[in-house]
């Protein structure tokens, strides 16, 4: 019988990191990520941030730090007696005070227990580091002592049935191999994870392991497996850019821009010509890699790029489709590609599509050839293109350019749908302030990054990165569209205030 | 971890090509085929075997046919793409796949026309005075058709992948087609570097074909109306061993092609 329940506990800030931590009682809690936090075991003595009730943890065992300027979280084991296993591997002793800090990706797996960790002691205590996970997230645990193979897939034959997308029909299976596991992957779409680790074929599987399965995370406890269904989720996205130069490093086109956007967020990129808005959509496609670091759930683009690419879209300013072939054949098409036959039924991708062309009000357009399709009707295409497979960033530019007015807000409107699915989207706009609600009259862009060009190196840098309304305070303007009246130069019919506008930027630390 | 296969992929993007050539009409290629093979067979046909300078030029003619259609068939196709192949890597192409598809649809477009262009020949030409090599005249004149007709078009993939834009392709276009009259063998003596030029074309190997079939060194010049034993030429000799040379030549220069358009293609995506 499954037990299904709502962990309770305090809410974690939407933007922050959490911390699952599943203890001896096999009881999820998910704690939010503040700034630097120490850990240690409830006790009577001076109490820690994070406490965990385990006779195996120190009573100062270990502390999470925030480094600012990364925006990335560390760990440091306080030369614990029972240390910290991250991803399966202690960390060692670096000098009196602790280990060496350890950066924290989403999704690592911190462990405190003893040597063996094939046999976990009974107080062992597992913590999750994610970027992702919601603090209303429903887990579920179930019996498994009487399976001697646990099927795991999307398929309604499954033991343990997922609803995460990401996940194939019929992904994995874990085999009972005497106290063990052995858990096989069943050529799924996109693989499993055993401690943080791929998994090749297969792989044994031992108490208190963790194995992740697209966006879910499954943990061995005893005879009770312990699971998330997750809602699809992008997490966080930080651009990290030092410079990027052409010409063979002679000419700079962008220098220092750092910001970090979140899941959910609809982010307006402003700048004028030359300012690098391109050359900063490239970076993050990673089409024209930068010096610096493009992290995306802890991950670095640059460094895994084969692997991430797919998960950032780009919704180009022209259309990249064939036009001689309907809306359907193209969607079907780009599914076949995206989601192998093995894993995705052609009625799941069927269902897939329709939705999608029912999220952007293309559906009846569906038997149309593109070619017939309005500019606008068009750009939904292009949209839906994307949408398909699973994306996590859309890049847009200019998606409004050549619709009337009516059209432009009704394409933002989607877009911004599509942010509010946990998606980050990015738009380049010349026409920014027709993203507008029609009941609120606010503007639909939660962020807005301003590039402007320097008069004393000539690169693009950041001029601002913020919300909206914080935007128009920091310009002196009432509309987003006159914040390039103030960073353009003269000639271009601009105040001319670059300069001034990226060293405010700059000299107040953002 | 799975990705989508090389196999699954063949198989969406030519169905997609086909598709879409059938859209634009793609019929259009097999009427250009009946049209110009029909004035090359009307004009070079009659008589073709009484004489080798008619029968050489007949040949020349046909193979020049050949890869016209041949590389008109497919010059565009691809680099009319290029924005679409980059957004399409993104997302998983596989590059060899979608040229494979292309190749595929080719093949089968090229088939077509070699019917075509085959049974206007035949109504011109009369095969049934050469003697078989491995089957008979008019299985291996059909061969020879299809396999230079198919080569072209890969050879026009191939240069449709290496350039940029159209107006590119169309540039090059001339200079390929000039480049395999030239080395044909036909039009001026090759020896030195040109000769050795001349085995990567497909002009030489089709014409190698051809006269093998026709056994072109056995067909008598005739000068001012006088009679003069032909000079032999050792790629017209009447072999099947020369055949097969010659046929394995245009299948490897065609799969060199084809490795080429793949390989130019990965090179531009390879920031994508």
């Amino acid at each position: 019988m499954d037990e299904e329940k709502t962990v309770g506990f305090a809410p974690a800030s939407s933007s922050g990191a959490t911390l699952l931590i599943i203890d001896k009682n096999c009881r999820p809690t998910v704690v939010p990520l503040r700034g630097n936090m120490t850990l240690g075991r409830r006790h009577s003595g001076p109490l820690c941030d994070i406490l965990v009730d385990s006779g195996i943890v120190g009573r100062r065992h270990g502390e999470f730090l925030y480094e600012s300027t990364q925006n990335a979280y560390y760990y440091v084991d306080n030369n614990s007696l029972n240390g910290t296993f991250i991803n399966g591997y202690k960390l060692e002793k670096y000098n009196e005070r602790g280990s060496k800090a350890y950066r924290l990706n989403d999704g690592d797996i911190l462990r405190i227990d003893r040597k063996m960790l094939n046999q976990p002691h009974p107080e062992a205590v597992i913590m999750i580091f994610c970027l992702t996970l919601r603090y209303d997230e429903r887990w579920k645990l179930t019996d498994v002592g009487r399976y001697a193979n646990i099927t795991i897939g999307r398929g309604s034959n499954n033991v343990i049935k997922l609803t995460d997308m990401a996940a194939s029909r019929n992904h994995a299976v874990l085999r009972r191999n005497g106290p063990s596991w052995l858990l096989f992957d069943n050529g799924s779409a996109n693989g499993v994870s055993l401690n943080g680790r791929e998994i090749n074929g297969n792989a044994q599987v031992f108490d208190h392991d963790v194995i992740k399965i697209g966006n879910t995370t499954i943990i061995m406890f005893g005879t009770t497996l312990v699971y998330n269904n997750p809602r699809e989720s992008t997490g966080n996205l930080s651009v990290q850019i030092r410079k990027k130069t052409v010409d063979f490093g002679r000419k700079t086109l962008l220098r220092d821009i750092n910001f970090s956007v979140e899941s959910g967020d609809f982010v307006l990129i402003l700048g004028g010509s030359g300012a690098g808005k391109t050359t900063l959509v490239k970076a993050i496609l990673g089409d024209g890699k930068a010096d610096g670091m493009i992290i995306l759930n802890g991950h670095d683009l640059y460094a895994n790029f084969k692997s991430m690419k797919s998960q950032i879209g780009l919704v180009p300013q022209f259309l990249t489709l064939r036009v001689n072939d309907t809306v359907k054949n193209t969607l079907m098409d780009i599914a076949d590609i995206k989601l192998d036959r093995k894993n995705y039924s052609k009625q799941e991708k069927l269902q897939r599509i329709d939705e999608i062309m029912n999220k952007v009000g293309i559906k009846s357009l569906e038997n149309h050839l593109i070619a017939q399709l309005s500019g606008g009707q068009k750009k939904k295409v292009s949209v839906a293109y994307q949408l398909v497979g699973f994306q996590k960033v859309f890049i847009c530019d200019e998606p409004d350019s050549g619709l009337d007015a009516a059209s432009r807000t009704q394409q933002m409107e989607i877009l911004k749908e599509i942010a509010q699915n946990e998606k980050i989207v990015m738009v380049i706009s010349h026409e920014p302030d027709d993203a507008v609600d029609a009941d609120t009259g606010r503007s639909l862009f939660t962020k807005v990054v301003v590039l402007a060009k320097s008069s004393r190196d000539g690169a693009g840098h950041l001029a601002f990165y913020g919300g909206v309304d914080d935007a128009k305070r920091y310009f002196g303007v009432d509309k987003l569209q006159d914040i390039m009246k103030e960073i353009n130069p003269p000639f271009e019919g601009g105040k001319g205030r670059a300069d001034y506008y990226i060293e405010k930027y700059y000299s107040q630390g953002r | 971890m799975n990705d989508t296969s090389f196999m699954t992929q063949t198989h969406v993007y030519f169905k997609k090509v086909f598709r879409i050539a059938l859209r634009e009409k793609a019929w259009k290629f097999v009427l250009f085929a009946a049209i110009i093979s029909f004035i090359v067979a009307s004009i070079t046909g009659q008589d073709m075997f009484k004489d080798f300078n008619k029968a050489n030029s007949g040949f020349f003619t046909l193979t020049s046919a050949c890869i016209w259609i041949g590389i008109f068939n497919s010059i565009q196709s691809i680099c009319k793409e290029h924005e679409i192949i980059r957004a399409e890597y993104r997302q998983g192409l596989k590059i060899s796949a979608y040229i494979t598809a292309n190749v595929l649809w080719q093949a089968l477009l090229c088939l077509v026309q070699s019917l075509i262009i085959f049974a206007i020949c035949c109504f011109f030409i009369d095969y049934s005075q050469s003697d078989y090599l491995l089957i008979s005249p008019y299985i291996e004149n059909f061969i020879t058709v299809y396999l230079l007709t198919f080569g072209a078009s890969v050879l026009g993939i191939m240069v449709s992948s290496v350039s940029g834009t159209p107006t590119t392709a169309m540039t090059i276009m001339p200079f390929v087609l000039i480049i395999q009259l030239i080395m044909s063998g036909v039009l001026f003596e090759l020896d030195g570097i040109t000769e050795g030029i001349s085995y990567i074309t497909l002009s030489k190997w089709g014409m190698s074909a051809f006269g093998s079939v026709a056994d072109l060194n056995h067909i008598d010049l005739v000068v001012e109306g006088v009679t003069v034993p032909n000079k032999a030429n050792d790629f017209y000799d009447h072999e099947s061993a020369r055949l097969f040379l010659a046929w394995l030549w245009i299948f490897g220069l065609t799969a060199f092609n084809g490795v080429v358009s793949v390989a130019a293609l990965k090179l531009k995506n390879r920031d994508s």
